[in-house]
């Protein structure tokens, strides 16, 4: 406002991606995990990364994703080794009398989620130091057990207090991620706080417990018309609910990231609930979609094999075919449920993952970009190994 | 030859120059890339041809670093045209992107390799392995892990309530009388445990031995058995199973075998239906294993106390027939029947005596 010439307008974020190089990226990446026993999604895992990083343009620089598949399976096998302990204690908890094995069940689950804060933060922080942009790289700053034990204190707080916490909850993690969260030299900062999706929040979940409570006492009140009133009140306590999540989604990350800045530029994110709903309605459509192709298909190849055999008992024709090889049948089974798998994990990644990064990205803004010229390169490649832990614990996200 | 309008950046500070690069091809491959800004002119970088690399990125832009400049140096063109032209003058490029990608394969097939190795090597070493680890196992702690496997089991199949027992009087003459062969069978086997045996009202037909010696036979299998040799050979494999220790055996291979598909899938937690399926599948090799251990015991109490094995063959047969079992499953299933095992039961030979009289075997068939 007091600088001498007009400011630099702000940066815009684009995304140049298209759904179906993503498609042929993840296509091949999933037929090339059968024939290497499932090392390869070391591999995928890291081209699906360079395409959303290498579309990702921010002011006409795109993203660089400088990691390597090599890095994150030595990460992984680190994991297994923490793992190992865990899996036996679940073993031995297991021959252990009822009592003991629920408590000592419950024991080392709750140490799980305790470790995959910890994965969740360093798996961050992976990226990060993987992450270019002109030629300087982002870093992580904090530490993973810090963050575990506040993550995990704040769920449990959350879950306490049935969810009033959540704006609290949310507003501190965020600001410990990205208040260590660094570009080059420059450290971003969170100006935000719980108050700025307060309003939000307490309305969805004021209005989501009243029609709880609605229907809760309409089922109790023996009232004439009560059914009627319950059978209502349920199926609007389950759209209200439903659309909860992606307002919520949207207010939390557009007021959240809004607040952030880069030393005096500003970042700038609008995300509207009505894109994110669009997004689910999209990938519901394509689900059903694709189940109905499924079941037609595997309706056709039976009724394709009753024509085989002459037998119009389909039941029997397939058991007979079942028992004439059974190595081969477990085969076709297997290849069956990994392909339904991998056409259900495609949509999820060509209808969600794909839809929410375009989103996000076409919307963001830098104001004050001059700020970030000065920016000098800082901090090493760290850690050297991975993300392990997430991806043992298959919460890898992109 | 025109030079490429790109942007620099030098890996040291954030802000991007606009440059113009040219390729100055030398005598025998030893070219230089020039980068000059765009504006002055003025040297921003020369860097030699055969130390370029390209960094992934999308199809219209071209990301070159070198070897000997900041590891986060980047000269970026933009425009197929320009990626193209500027591709073609470097084919040291092309060089430097297969020889990185022939790297990676070797390295995707040695693993592959490796991983193949780790679990074939698990397919047949934990088997063996499991019988080693059991040898050092104490009676005593088998013993207590199947008591509290009975309280499972109990829990299991009582539905909350007691298990509902068949004749629980330890005097009766159905008791004395499976108590007696119980008797005959370990008495020419090795084998700290005392087997128990407990007759259960259920409308499943079958029978299984937990670690340390407690044997649950249910009421339909009874029902099933043709005679009393029938039944005594069903309880002579169980016995098989307890002598032989296959139980606990059998848990310290699944533990392993759990944690190898873990490994191959990705799930350590073991939740997901592949873990399941895919460690069912590698157990299935163990438990046929056991099984043919206990049918070979159960000859042989056959062939030392003088009953006929042959109707444990038939009655297996039935209750496959009954369920309609089909070989596919049978390969998944913990307790198969395959075609080896009735021809191993149909070759023993036939002693022409039986296991109970026929007063003893209308007891137990009316146990419950």
């Amino acid at each position: 406002m007091n600088e001498l010439a007009a400011p630099a307008p702000p940066i815009a974020g684009r995304f140049t991606g298209t759904r179906t190089r993503l498609f042929s990226v993840l296509l091949r990446g999933y037929l090339l995990l059968v024939p290497t026993l499932g090392i390869y999604r070391f591999w995928l895992i890291t081209q699906k990364r360079r395409f959303f990083w290498s579309h990702t343009r921010l002011g006409g620089d795109a993203l660089e994703y400088a990691g390597t598949a090599t890095e994150i399976l030595f990460g992984f096998l680190i994991a297994v080794a923490i793992f190992v302990p865990f899996y036996f204690a679940f073993f031995f908890f297991g021959t252990q009398t009822p009592t003991i094995a629920a408590i000592g069940t419950f024991a080392a689950l709750l140490a799980l989620f305790l470790l995959s804060g910890f994965a969740l933060f360093r798996s961050r922080r992976y990226r990060l130091t993987r992450t270019l942009w002109r030629g300087i790289r982002f870093n992580q700053s904090g530490s993973a057990w810090k963050y575990a034990f506040m993550r995990f204190g704040w769920y449990l707080l959350t879950g306490v207090t049935l969810g009033l916490a959540y704006p609290f909850m949310a507003a501190s993690l965020f600001r410990y991620r990205y208040d260590n969260s660094w570009w080059g030299d420059r450290r971003l900062k969170f100006l935000g706080s719980w108050r700025d999706i307060a309003g939000p929040f307490y309305t969805m979940w004021g209005l989501v417990a009243a029609l709880l409570a609605a229907v809760v006492w309409s089922l109790f009140s023996a009232g004439y018309a009560a059914g009627l009133t319950v059978l209502l009140g349920s199926l609007l306590l389950a759209v209200v609910a439903l659309l909860a999540f992606p307002y919520i989604t949207a207010r939390e990350r557009t007021r959240f990231t809004s607040k952030l800045t880069m030393g005096d530029a500003a970042i700038g994110l609008r995300i509207r609930a009505r894109w994110l709903i669009g997004m689910y309605l999209v990938y519901a459509l394509v689900l059903v979609a694709a189940t109905i192709g499924i079941f037609v298909l595997v309706s056709y190849l039976i009724s394709g094999t009753v024509a085989f055999t002459g037998n119009f008992d389909s039941l029997a024709a397939i058991q007979r075919i079942l028992e004439q090889s059974s190595w081969l049948t477990i085969a076709v089974f297997g290849a069956g449920y990994l392909g339904v798998v991998g056409i259900l994990a495609l949509i999820g990644e060509l209808f969600l993952g794909f839809t929410f990064w375009r989103i996000v990205v076409a919307n963001l803004t830098i104001a004050n970009p001059a700020s970030l010229d000065a920016v000098r390169a800082f901090g090493k490649e760290a850690p050297a190994l991975g993300e392990g832990l997430a991806d043992a614990l298959t919460s890898g996200g992109y | 030859m025109a030079g490429f309008a790109g942007r620099f950046h030098d890996g040291e500070i954030g802000r991007p120059r606009p440059v113009v690069a040219e390729v100055s091809t030398g005598g025998s491959g030893t070219g230089f890339l020039f980068v000059r800004d765009a504006a002055s002119g003025g040297d921003v970088a020369r860097w030699a041809c055969a130390e370029l690399y390209s960094i992934p990125s999308d199809r219209s832009s071209l990301r070159l670093g070198s070897v000997n400049a900041s590891p986060a140096a980047r000269l970026v063109v933009e425009g197929r045209d320009a990626v193209a032209a500027l591709t073609a003058a470097l084919p040291a490029l092309g060089r430097f992107h297969q020889r990185n990608r022939a790297r990676q394969v070797r390295f995707l097939v040695v693993g592959t390799a490796a991983l193949g190795v780790a679990i074939l090597a698990f397919v047949f070493g934990v088997p063996l392995i499991a019988r080693q680890v059991v040898a050092l196992v104490p009676p005593q702690w088998e013993a207590e892990l199947g008591a509290r496997a009975a309280g499972q089991v109990e829990a299991i199949f009582s539905g909350g309530g007691a298990l509902a027992r068949c004749d629980t009087g330890p005097r009766s003459p159905a008791n004395q009388a499976i108590a007696r062969f119980v008797k005959r069978t370990l008495a020419g086997a090795a084998t700290p445990f005392e087997v128990n045996v407990d007759v259960v009202r259920s409308d499943i037909a079958n029978a299984f031995a937990l670690p340390g010696g407690h044997v649950y036979y249910f009421s339909a299998l009874i029902e099933e058995s043709p005679d009393g040799d029938a039944f005594a050979g069903v309880l002579a494999h169980e016995i098989g199973h307890v002598v032989n220790r296959h139980g606990l055996e059998n848990a310290i291979a699944t533990a392993g075998s759990g944690l190898v598909v873990g490994m191959l899938l990705g799930d350590v937690t073991g939740f997901s239906v592949g873990a399941i399926l895919g460690q069912a599948l590698i157990n299935s090799r163990f438990s046929r294993e056991a099984e043919h251990a206990a049918d070979l015991f159960a000859i042989e109490t056959a062939r030392r106390v003088g009953f006929d094995v042959h109707a444990l063959g038939a009655v297996l047969r039935q209750i496959a027939a009954d369920t309609g079992e089909s070989r596919v499953l049978s390969l998944l299933s913990s307790h198969p029947l395959t075609e080896e095992r009735a021809v191993l039961l149909d070759a023993s030979p036939v002693t022409g005596a039986h296991a109970f009289t026929p007063a003893e075997w209308r007891a137990i068939a009316t146990m419950c």
